[in-house]
């Protein structure tokens, strides 16, 4: 399978803090691929480097064959256009003063799309909701807007910031759901970044263990799950079950 | 007599009623989970269990506590004070020995190395240690624990509900756990009360709601239960 989003060596120190230590990562086209580790594990500066939000201090990331350390910015853009990321707080991503519908048509507008009005449709929300301000939202509805507008661009991989996180249970399962429909019926490639393996299990056929920046464990979710060898990944697991 | 009793708790904001006919009791060393979805009214009626609520808002009914009721907030962000150090706040209406020793109970493993730290300063998982100390310091016969572990990763998340427990056993503390997560209520508690609409419209063995739910709230609230699939071969 052709390699979408390809990570080697990924290494980024924040001070003495070394935040990712050599990170190896592929994610294939149509594959969904979920980062699971917790608070401080480098979970959020994978993401970050892995659409040139964050420089990384060594190693590499392409997408397809594009090398995002010697692309140029408009190469960037298109690139962010085809890979977007879903960040983890919805009420921080969306400017507070914006209609959701300006919200979600602004994403085609910056990468020179022509507008649509049917962008809140694939995420299950009624057309009414465009003229609605975000603090009028529930938290799972914020999280599908953030979604509506990620898809707005018609991308071929999505990077999810644990979107899971702030939600409580019904909504969860409401966003997993709209994201397995999204990957059954669009074929959309997804790293997941997440602490929640449940979740993970859910939507993604492979899993990648991160700890304290580094990589300790990688491999199919029911391998993973059912035969974890490492001491944190267990832990993960035992915490979950 | 039951520890806790609470007979037809109603609370009216503005003239209407979130929370309406909630009666339940709790016994020394039980574990109660108050399980809804957002908005349902668990957090108002842990508000109103404490006494916390503003005075905005109507409450009806009785509650009888033999003993003292102790409340660990949700948000640990809000519930300290970012500018008192940790051990003042703890030590705020007790003893200095007592609120080391809370500390301790809390699951603070060094509470000397902690004292004099700002809440900035500490992780999530020691605020949340930090809050549960604050509300075990006078020594209550009833912690209502309202969405204890919601910010917390998974390990530390079983490190809080196993101290919770703890705490039941050696103290015989009673437990009310305010949360949405079944597979949290699982965890921490022999009792699950589905709470829907401001009511209580389920009540049974933790065991029994899990595996036979018997109305629509609580079959939902099971169906979208964060689990893992069983393992492979």
């Amino acid at each position: 399978m052709t390699a979408r989003l390809t990570i080697r060596g990924l290494t980024k120190r924040f001070g003495t803090v070394t935040a990712l230590d050599g990170v190896d990562l592929t994610v294939a086209e149509g594959e969904v691929v979920a980062v699971i580790g917790e608070s401080g594990s480098g979970k959020s500066t994978l993401a970050r480097c892995a659409v040139g939000l964050t420089r990384p201090d060594a190693g590499a990331v392409w997408h397809g064959e594009t090398d995002l350390a010697t692309c140029g910015r408009r190469t960037l853009r298109a690139l962010r256009r085809q890979a977007p990321l879903v960040f983890q707080d919805a009420s921080l991503a969306l400017d507070p003063r914006q209609r959701i519908g300006a919200a979600v048509a602004e994403a085609r507008i910056v990468h020179g799309l022509p507008p649509r009005d049917d962008l809140l449709a694939p995420v299950g929300l009624p057309p009414d909701l465009a003229r609605r301000y975000p603090h009028e939202l529930s938290g799972g509805q914020r999280q599908r807007v953030l979604l509506a507008r990620a898809l707005a661009t018609e991308p071929t991989l999505l990077l999810l910031d644990e979107p899971t996180a702030s939600l409580d249970t019904l909504t969860r399962a409401d966003v997993l759901a709209l994201l397995q429909n999204l990957v059954g019926l669009r074929g959309l490639a997804m790293l997941l970044i997440t602490h929640d393996l449940p979740a993970a299990a859910v939507l993604a056929q492979r899993l990648v263990v991160l700890e304290q920046g580094r990589v300790v464990e990688s491999g199919p979710v029911a391998s993973l799950i059912g035969r974890p060898t490492h001491p944190h990944t267990r832990a993960l697991v035992a915490a979950a079950r | 007599m039951s520890l806790l009793t609470v007979r037809d708790l109603g609370v009216t904001w503005s003239g209407v009623p979130v929370v309406h006919g909630v009666s339940l009791t709790l016994e020394r060393a039980e574990g109660l989970a108050l399980v809804g979805a957002s908005g349902a009214g668990k957090s108002t009626i842990a508000l109103a269990l404490a006494g916390l609520l503003p005075p905005a808002a109507r409450v009806s009914g009785a509650v009888a506590c033999d003993g003292a009721i102790g409340m660990a907030f949700q948000d640990v962000g809000a519930g300290l004070n970012p500018v008192m150090r940790v051990g003042s706040q703890v030590a705020e209406m007790v003893s200095v020995p007592r609120a080391r020793e809370a500390l301790r109970d809390a699951g603070v493993e060094d509470p000397t190395a902690v004292w004099r730290r700002y809440p900035h300063e500490l992780s999530g998982g020691q605020r949340q240690r930090v809050m549960l100390a604050i509300a075990l310091a006078g020594e209550p016969a009833v912690l209502i624990a309202d969405e204890p572990t919601t910010a917390l990763d998974p390990t530390l998340r079983v490190a809080i509900l196993e101290r919770l427990s703890a705490l039941r056993r050696e103290r015989g503390l009673a437990l009310l756990l305010i949360t949405h997560d079944l597979a949290i209520a699982r965890r921490a508690a022999d009792r699950i009360a589905i709470l829907s609409n401001g009511t209580i419209v389920e009540d049974g063995p933790a065991a029994d709601v899990l595996a036979a739910p018997r109305t629509g709230a609580a079959a939902a609230l099971v169906a979208a239960m964060p689990r893992l699939p069983e393992a492979g071969p």
